[in-house]
């Protein structure tokens, strides 16, 4: 691959903001004792933060860093 | 104004195609009959965290993965990152092969539009990334909230699309 690769700043910004969003609702299913559900934002909320993570130190790697 | 117009288009056409991908595949399950997909999986509910944390991972850390180890992201995005959204797509709906073909093929669609959407030099996946996580949680919220109002809705985007597209190139030229 010869070509450059940047970060998605504005994808991984609405992903924070996507993950603030799942912790308020999972408040809410603990609240109402759904663990299930809990659980699926959990989940979701993990990847979300891992995937950025590792695809900036992937990047960084990538561009030499 | 570039972000601004890639952004919109790529929102809109992110948006109509994967309408109509769930709308072809929903046709071919139900023999041809009009009633589109409607599942009653609870993670539909979770559109805002299950779409954006879906895009991150098959269309941005996957094919991101493999271009470290030299693939072209279309080509690593389309052959194993697709693949990979589909079989998990299977195992969520009850192992359906149309949920999990249109899931494929909704794969191979999104890694377009970040592809199309996205700046090159260096290619930042911006904002192509973040159309295909705005088209994919819409179409989420659509197919849990607005089931009945699936084709209206993407041929209205899809012509909006056209618009913007004629708009911005006007404006590039």
């Amino acid at each position: 691959m010869g070509e450059e690769i940047g970060v998605p700043w504005d994808a991984i910004i609405v992903g924070c903001l996507s993950v603030l969003y799942a912790l308020y609702c999972m408040l809410g299913n603990l609240y109402a004792d759904e663990i299930g559900d809990v659980l699926v934002y959990v989940i979701y909320a993990i990847t979300l933060i891992s995937s950025s993570l590792f695809g900036w130190i992937l990047t960084r790697r990538l561009d030499g860093d | 104004m570039e972000y601004a117009g890639k952004l919109i288009r790529g929102y809109l056409l992110s948006y109509s195609g994967l309408l109509a991908v769930s709308l072809i595949f929903s046709y071919l399950a139900n023999n041809y009959s009009s009633t589109p997909f409607i599942t009653e999986s609870p993670t539909l509910f979770h559109g805002l965290i299950v779409a954006p944390s879906e895009e991150m991972f098959f269309r941005y850390f996957v094919p991101l993965l493999l271009m470290y180890f030299g693939f072209p992201y279309l080509l690593g995005s389309c052959m194993v990152a697709a693949p990979l959204f589909a079989a998990a797509h299977y195992w969520a709906y009850n192992n359906n092969i149309y949920a999990m073909l249109s899931a494929f093929t909704a794969g191979c669609w999104n890694s377009m539009i970040v592809y199309k959407y996205s700046g090159r030099e260096p290619f930042n996946f911006s904002p192509g990334l973040l159309c295909a996580m705005l088209g994919h949680a819409s179409y989420n919220l659509t197919v849990t909230y607005m089931a009945d109002r699936m084709l209206e809705i993407s041929v209205i985007t899809a012509l909006l699309w056209a618009l913007f597209e004629i708009y911005f190139r006007r404006v590039e030229e």
